[in-house]
C-alpha cells in the first residue's frame, strides 16, 4: 500500500495544500521544514482522515479547532466552513483507493464550531474498466485494510517513539503481532469454542435432574460465574492502568510546559534586571555626558570660531584680499627715507605715500586683531590640550552609551517575546503537573495491586473450577439421558485443546520470526553492535534486550535507541505480514544525537528497498533541516529521495508546498 | 482484513477427520466475519453437532 496523494484543506495551519507523490520515481519521500511548518499537522491530518482522532497533537492543541486560524478569520461571521482531508491510496493489488474525510463548522464570535460529526466516505477504483464504486460501509473498509490496531506501526512520531517499549506494551506487541500474522483468527475460534462448550455443558446438564449432577453443575455454574467478576475486574483494571498510562504522556508533555514556563518566568525576571540595571547605567552615562558637555561645550564653540577665522584668514591672504603680512617698522621706514622699495620716491609722489600709509594703518588694525586673536588661540589652545585629555572621557561615555543602547534593545525584544510567550501559557489554564503525576503514580500502585490480587484469586478459582469441571463431566459420562450432549461437549473439548495447541505453535511460529528479524534490523540501526548480544521476544510477548554480559538493558536504552527499536519492530512486523505499509514518521531523529543518525538512515532506507518477497516499502520523513543534515543525505541517496519542503507564510499564517 | 482463507496446515494434518472438518469450517468462519461482529452461537452449536455425530473419542472408542 502506498500514500498517493493527501489533499489537506482548512486543517490546522493548511489552507489548502495537495501532496501528490504519483510524480517522483522514489518511494522515499523526504518533507522538510522548520518547526510549527505544519510536519506533525501532516502526520494529524492522516489520523484524522483514516481514524478521526489526531493521535500526534500536543496536549494542549487538542482542544484547538480544526480549521486553520487563517480560514477563520477571513471567513464572515455565520459562515460554514469545511475541513476536508482526502487521501488517494494504491493498494498492493493494483486497485486504488479514495479515502475522504470532511467536517463542516460555522464561524460565531471568530471561532469555529463543528456543526455536525466528521463524515468519511470510501471510493475504491478497481481498473479503469469496471470504474469506481463507493464503499457503504466506509469504516469497515478501513478496518479490513488498514486497521487502526496498526497505526502505530504506520504512522509515527520520532519524538514519542521512545516510549514504545517502555511500559506495560506486551499486549499491544502481542496483538500487533498476531493481528499482523492473522494468527489471531484462530484466537477468536478458541475464544468462541470455549464459550460454545461452557453452553454445551449446561445442556448436557439439563438433560438429567438427578441431585448429584445438578449439584455439579450449581458448582461449576457458580465459579465460572465468579471467574467471569473476577476476569471482567481485571480487564477493567487493564484498561484502567492502559488508560494511565496514556495519561501520563500527556502529564510528561505537561511538566515539560510547565518547567519551560518556569524557566520562562526566571529568565523573564533575569532579563528584567538586566534591563533596569542597563537602564541605570545608560541614565548615568547620560548624566556625565551632559555635565562633560556642559563643561567643555564652550570652548569646544570658541574653538571651532577661531579656527574658522585663521582659516578664512589665511584664504583672503592666498587671494590677495588682505595685504602681504609686512612688518610695521618697515613700512615706518621707507616712510623716513621716502623711498619705496619699488624706487618711487616717496615725499614727491603723494599717492605713493597715502598708499604706504594706508597699508601702515591696515597693518596696525590687522596687528592689534591678530594679537587678540593669536592670544585667544593660545589660550584656547592650552585649554584644548587639556581638552583633548577629557577626549578618551567622550569617547569612552559614547562607546558605552552606544554599546548599552544596542544591549537595551536586544534585551528588550527578547524580553516582550518571553512576556507574551508567558502570557499565552498563562492563559492556556493553570495546571500542577507534578500533583497530577502523583495522583496517577499513586493511582497505578492501587490499580498494579489490586491485579495482583485479581489474578491470584482467578488462579484460584480456575484450579477450583477444573475440579469441579471434571466431577461433573464424570457424573455426565454416566448418565444416560445426556449422553447426546455429552458427547458433543467431549467433542467440541477436544476441538479446542486441538485448535489452542495449533494457536500456541502458530504463534511461537510467528513469534520467533518477528523476533528474529527485529534482532537484525536493531543491530543493523543500532550503534553500538558490539554491546547488543540479542533482543528477544518471550512466551508473554515481553520484548527485552540482552547486552554481551548478559543483562537485560531494555530499560537503560537511550531515547535514540529506542526509537531504532520501534523503527525495527515495525520493519519486523512488515517483513512477516501480508500488508505492505507505507511508514510515516515525524522528526525521526529529533531525539537523537547526531553519531547514530546515518546508520538509523542507512538502515531505514536499505530495509524498505524492495526485497526478497517483498515490493518497496514506502517511506515518508517529515524533518527539519537540523536532522537532514549531510551525513544523513549521504546515508539516504541509495533510495533517491523526492524533497519537498513546506513554508511557513506568517503572513496569513498558512503553509506552503515548495518542490526543492 | 486482507490475506487468504488459507487454512493453516497444521488442520489439515489433524488426525481425526471430524476435528480436522470442525475446525476448517469454524477457521473459515472466523475469517470471513472476523472484521464485523456477527452471532456465532447457532453457528458453533450447528458445526459441533454436524461433526460430532460420526466422531469417536479416544477414550469412548476403548470403552467399546
Amino acid at each position: 500500500m502506498k500514500i498517493a496523494r493527501l489533499a489537506i484543506s482548512n486543517f490546522r495551519q493548511y489552507q489548502s495544500v495537495n501532496f501528490d507523490f504519483t510524480d517522483y520515481d522514489s518511494d522515499f519521500i523526504i518533507i522538510s521544514g522548520a518547526n510549527g511548518n505544519g510536519k506533525t499537522n501532516f502526520l494529524n491530518a492522516l489520523s484524522w482522515c483514516l481514524y478521526d482522532n489526531e493521535n500526534f497533537a500536543v496536549k494542549d492543541n487538542q482542544n484547538l479547532s480544526l480549521v486553520s486560524r487563517d480560514t477563520i478569520s477571513t471567513a464572515s461571521d455565520s459562515e460554514e466552513i469545511v475541513t476536508k482531508v482526502g487521501l488517494d491510496l494504491t493498494m498492493a493489488n493494483g486497485t486504488s483507493a479514495r479515502v475522504t474525510r470532511i467536517a463542516k463548522f460555522k464561524k460565531n464570535n471568530n471561532v469555529a464550531t463543528q456543526i455536525s460529526p466528521s463524515k468519511l466516505s470510501v471510493t475504491v477504483l478497481q481498473d479503469a474498466s469496471k470504474g469506481s464504486s463507493s464503499e457503504a460501509n466506509p469504516e469497515l473498509w478501513i478496518e479490513q485494510n488498514l486497521p487502526k490496531r496498526l497505526e502505530p506501526y504506520v504512522l509515527f512520531d520520532g519524538e514519542r517513539l521512545e516510549n514504545f517499549f517502555k511500559r506495560e506494551s506486551a499486549k499491544t506487541v502481542q496483538a500487533a503481532v498476531l493481528e499482523i500474522a492473522q494468527v489471531d483468527v484462530l484466537r477468536n475460534m478458541n475464544s468462541h469454542l470455549e464459550i460454545a462448550i461452557e453452553k454445551l455443558r449446561k445442556a448436557a446438564a439439563s438433560q438429567d435432574s438427578t441431585f448429584a449432577i445438578q449439584d455439579a453443575s450449581k458448582k461449576v455454574e457458580d465459579l465460572n460465574s465468579m471467574l467471569g467478576s473476577l476476569t471482567k475486574e481485571e480487564s477493567a483494571l487493564s484498561k484502567q492502568l492502559g488508560d494511565l498510562d496514556r495519561n501520563y504522556a500527556g502529564i510528561e508533555d505537561a511538566i515539560v510546559r510547565e518547567k519551560t514556563h518556569v524557566l520562562d518566568i526566571q529568565r523573564e525576571k533575569n532579563l528584567s534586571e538586566q534591563i533596569s540595571a542597563l537602564e541605570v547605567d545608560l541614565s548615568e552615562a547620560w548624566a556625565q555626558f551632559a555635565e562633560w558637555s556642559a563643561k567643555n561645550a564652550p570652548a569646544i564653540f570658541a574653538r571651532r570660531a577661531l579656527e574658522a577665522s585663521l582659516g578664512e584668514i589665511e584664504k583672503r591672504h592666498q587671494r590677495g584680499e588682505l595685504p602681504p603680512p609686512i612688518k610695521e617698522s618697515v613700512l615706518v621706514g621707507l616712510l623716513e627715507h621716502g623711498v619705496c622699495v619699488c624706487g618711487s620716491d616717496l615725499h614727491g609722489n603723494q599717492e605713493r605715500h597715502d598708499h604706504i600709509e594706508n597699508l601702515l594703518d591696515k597693518n596696525r588694525s590687522l596687528g592689534e586683531l591678530g594679537a587678540i586673536l593669536q592670544g585667544m588661540e593660545s589660550h584656547l589652545t592650552g585649554f584644548m590640550s587639556r581638552l583633548e585629555g577629557s577626549e578618551d572621557t567622550r569617547a569612552v561615555l559614547q562607546r558605552q552609551i552606544g554599546t548599552s543602547r544596542k544591549k537595551h534593545s536586544e534585551l528588550k525584544v527578547e524580553y516582550e517575546a518571553l512576556r507574551k510567550r508567558i502570557s499565552e501559557s498563562a492563559s492556556q489554564g493553570k495546571s500542577a503537573p507534578l500533583e497530577d503525576l502523583q495522583k496517577l503514580m499513586d493511582g497505578k500502585d492501587r490499580a498494579n495491586l489490586r491485579i495482583g490480587e485479581v489474578k491470584s484469586q482467578i488462579e484460584i478459582i480456575k484450579s477450583q473450577l477444573k475440579t469441579a469441571q471434571t466431577e461433573q463431566e464424570r457424573l455426565l459420562s454416566k448418565s444416560d439421558k445426556a449422553q447426546a450432549q455429552f458427547k458433543k461437549l467431549e467433542f467440541a473439548k477436544e476441538a479446542l485443546k486441538q485448535s489452542q495447541l495449533m494457536f500456541k505453535e502458530l504463534s511461537d511460529e510467528v513469534r520467533l520470526e518477528v523476533q528474529k528479524q527485529l534482532d537484525t534490523q536493531f543491530k543493523k540501526m543500532i550503534w553500538k553492535q558490539n554491546y547488543i548480544e540479542r533482543v528477544e521476544i518471550d512466551d508473554d510477548f515481553i520484548v527485552s534486550v540482552w547486552d554481551k554480559q548478559g543483562f537485560e538493558i531494555l530499560s537503560t536504552l537511550s531515547a535514540g535507541e529506542r526509537e531504532c527499536l520501534a523503527f525495527a519492530f515495525s520493519l519486523a512486523l512488515n517483513g512477516i505480514s501480508n500488508y505492505e505499509l507505507p511508514m510515516v514518521i515525524d522528526t525521526p531523529f529529533g531525539r537523537m544525537s547526531s553519531e547514530p543518525r546515518p546508520n538509523v538512515a542507512r538502515s531505514l532506507a536499505e530495509s524498505t528497498k524492495p526485497g526478497e518477497g517483498h515490493e518497496t516499502r514506502q517511506v515518508i520523513l517529515l524533518m527539519t533541516d537540523t536532522e537532514y543534515d549531510t551525513a544523513v543525505k549521504e546515508a539516504l541517496a541509495s533510495r533517491k529521495p523526492k524533497i519537498l519542503n513546506l513554508q511557513f507564510d506568517q503572513g496569513n499564517s498558512t503553509v506552503k508546498l515548495q518542490g526543492a | 482484513m486482507s490475506g487468504d482463507r488459507t487454512v493453516p496446515q497444521r488442520i489439515l494434518k489433524l488426525e481425526s477427520p471430524e476435528i480436522q472438518r470442525c475446525l476448517i469450517d469454524l477457521f473459515r468462519f472466523e475469517f470471513d466475519n472476523s472484521e464485523r461482529r456477527v452471532a456465532y452461537n447457532d453457528y458453533y452449536d450447528a458445526v459441533i453437532t454436524k461433526h460430532s455425530q460420526t466422531w469417536m473419542s479416544p477414550e469412548r472408542g476403548l470403552e467399546v
